[in-house]
């Protein structure tokens, strides 16, 4: 029995214990039983102030880097090895930051927790001295009782009085417990949150080769203010716990000859998109030497939406591939019915650097014949859209071959059937996904969890609307407290709440478009129904 | 006597400085030191779990994971700390001598790729499949 249920029963006792000071007396031992509020508000409130001081020392900090970063750097140093360096500042600004902001939460958390357990410790003692100094008392009353039976109107007047003074004690004892454990609770959860956050990144920041700056300027992305590592490179840091001695060191010896960190972190998701140590060599040759512009420029889709302004769409009429400037038609199914297979490869390739570069230069391992005539090398845009497309229309006939589709080859309108579905998926996320069909609200509700859960590890999980007449596929590759950012193949990328998925308010998604069918104009695609979720 | 700036001819791509790179070097080595006298206030805990009473082993989880977090910070920023005054001699060396930037090789990259083509496409035509042949 917890010390809060043994008050209670205590507390109950004494309140029904009539006019016996038998049953008062064992009420109040009972109320005495249960030890103080544990722990020592003097010991937590200096590791609290060890907390602010850290946390104090890191603002110092922050603004020397700040100045460093923004104006002495810029001013002494210009060129690409300058641009890496202000990157890594940047980044162990971003990791102070984090440190600061973890300390400072450290600080008032505990600080409110000695504050709240040493006043709660203070009404314990008082209710604990009440009944230690009522208990000789009533002991002399239970041996009066003994001796004399019969119980006087004064007997009951004093044992009344005796037991509203025990009942108020125990209740004081009782408040104190329960404060001090619901301040615990929310101590607890606090603490609970920041430690699992840090820990989480452990196995990556200790993974051999990888040392401390790369681990912070590279492994790391900014999710709001607090950089965490990706999950790319997770997966990547559990490849390599899992590779050969001579298969770690060759790939060790790769990351060390990358001419950039870029280069480097490049190599990292490469492995983490499951591509073998030799493949990621034969990555490492075509990449090897690059700028960090070329680099961005063409290993990285860049889907997601930085302006997370709601209610309206990113765009990348202007370029998907950062800064690329490659046109609108890179990154859509373009006049294709290919929804599920555009929006699954993109997603892929966010996550897949290997895969990217196939696409914008047709090199690399996971360049393979597609059946259009480009130069291998060709980075223009006509041929970067042209692989892209061939790339589509790749997954969409393999997908409408598994469901044994009429004419896959040529046909364009009939879409994916859910063999092909968990294919694509299969291929793409390497997992196995199931589909799952959200027939009301409280199915859409009901599924969000697993969605977050999803992406949080790094699993896009696509996503089907209709209107009742048509469907159409999107993704989602993203999740930020109580919103969901989602990936239309059509070219934008917009975060949506929680209640509009339930509520089957995604209009805005495709830009509240009323597709037309048989020559006419059909609803809003509002309602999700349907997700496919990694088993 | 002060070093000149070091401008790559014909291009805005490189410029040294290296009186101001040193008080960039400076301002990064106070930050580390900073960091570092911020790590050593987390690193000794104050007490036992015990002390800190029903909190005692969350507040232990936390205090390993932000100890060794802050630690790895304070390698990180040395590091950095280190790097700059060698990317400083690469560039000053390859100035007295052959002029080539072995900087670069510390940091970043070489030559951007060439051949590209880019421009805005028109837009696009949004496509939806009927639902019973799914998307």
């Amino acid at each position: 029995m917890s010390d809060i249920d043994t008050l209670r029963a205590a507390l109950e006792t004494i309140d029904t214990q009539g006019y016996s000071p038998y049953l008062l007396i064992r009420g109040v031992d009972a109320a005495l039983a249960p030890a103080a509020p544990p722990g020592d508000p003097r010991t937590i409130e200096m590791q609290a102030t060890a907390y602010q001081a850290a946390a104090t020392q890191s603002d110092s900090a922050l603004e020397d880097m700040l100045k460093v970063k923004t104006s002495q750097l810029p001013q002494s140093w210009r060129g690409q090895a300058a641009e890496s360096a202000t990157q890594a500042l940047q980044a162990l600004h971003d990791w102070v930051v984090a440190n600061q902001k973890a300390l400072s939460t450290g600080d008032q958390t505990l600080s409110q927790w000695a504050s709240q357990l040493r006043t709660a410790q203070q009404l314990d003692e008082q209710g604990h001295k009440q009944l230690s100094t009522m208990r000789p008392l009533l002991q002399q009353l239970l041996l009066d009782e003994l001796i004399s039976p019969t119980v006087t109107k004064a007997d009951v007047l004093v044992i009344s009085g005796l037991q509203d003074a025990a009942a108020s004690a125990c209740h004081d004892r009782l408040t104190a417990h329960e404060n001090a454990a619901s301040a615990a609770d929310n101590a607890i959860k606090v603490l609970h949150d920041y430690a699992t956050w840090a820990v989480d990144d452990v196995p990556v920041l200790q993974a051999p080769g990888i040392d401390p700056l790369t681990a912070i300027a590279l492994a790391t992305d900014v999710e709001g203010d607090l950089p965490e590592v990706t999950a790319d490179m997770r997966r990547a840091a559990q490849q390599l716990q899992a590779m050969s001695p001579t298969d770690r060191t060759t790939f060790e010896n790769l990351t060390a000859s990358a001419s950039s960190p870029l280069e480097a972190s490049y190599l990292w998701r490469a492995l983490g998109a499951g591509y073998t140590v030799k493949q990621v060599q034969a990555f490492d040759s075509v990449i090897h030497g690059r700028s960090d512009k070329w680099l961005t420029q063409h290993l990285q889709p860049a889907i997601e939406d930085p302006d997370r302004t709601p209610g309206i769409a990113h765009q990348f009429n202007a370029g998907t591939f950062k800064s690329l400037n490659i046109g609108s038609s890179d990154l859509t199914q373009g006049s294709e019915g290919d929804c599920v297979a555009a929006s699954i490869a993109t997603a892929q390739m966010s996550a897949d650097p290997v895969l990217t570069l196939a696409a914008t230069t047709g090199q690399g391992p996971a360049a393979r014949p597609l059946g259009i005539a480009t130069r291998p090398g060709d980075d223009s845009t006509s041929a970067t859209t042209a692989r892209l497309q061939a790339l589509y229309n790749n997954y969409y006939q393999a997908g409408q071959i598994m469901d044994q589709f009429p004419d896959p080859i040529t046909n364009t309108t009939n879409g994916i059937g859910p063999k092909g579905q968990s294919l694509l998926d299969a291929e793409a996320f390497g997992s196995t996904y199931q589909q799952q069909y959200l027939a009301t609200a409280t199915a859409r509700e009901a599924v969000l969890p697993k969605i977050e859960a999803a992406v949080d590890a790094g699993k896009p999980v696509p996503v089907d609307v209709e209107n009742g007449v048509v469907g159409h596929q999107m993704v989602i590759i993203n999740h930020s407290g109580n919103e969901l950012e989602v990936y239309n193949p059509w070219g934008s990328t917009q975060w949506v709440n929680e209640q509009q998925f339930v509520d089957s308010n995604l209009g805005a998604l495709t830009d509240d478009e009323h597709p037309v069918v048989n020559g006419r104009p059909s609803p809003v695609l509002n309602t999700a129904f349907e997700v496919q979720l990694p088993t | 006597m002060k070093d000149p700036p070091v401008q790559s001819s014909g291009s805005a791509e490189l410029f040294f400085d290296p009186d101001r790179f040193s008080a960039a070097v400076a301002g990064v080595a106070r930050a580390a030191d900073q960091i570092g006298s911020a790590q050593r206030q987390v690193d000794h805990a104050a007490g036992t779990a015990d002390d800190f009473g029903a909190v005692g082993p969350a507040w232990s989880a936390f205090h390993q994971a932000w100890a060794a977090r802050a630690d790895l910070t304070t390698k990180a920023a040395d590091q950095l700390t280190s790097l700059l005054p060698v990317a400083a001699h690469a560039i000053k060396s390859a100035d007295a001598g052959s002029g080539t930037i072995n900087a670069a090789s510390i940091w970043s990259g070489g030559p951007d790729g060439t051949g590209s083509d880019f421009s805005v496409q028109t837009s696009i035509t949004p496509i939806v499949a009927p639902v019973n042949g799914k998307k």
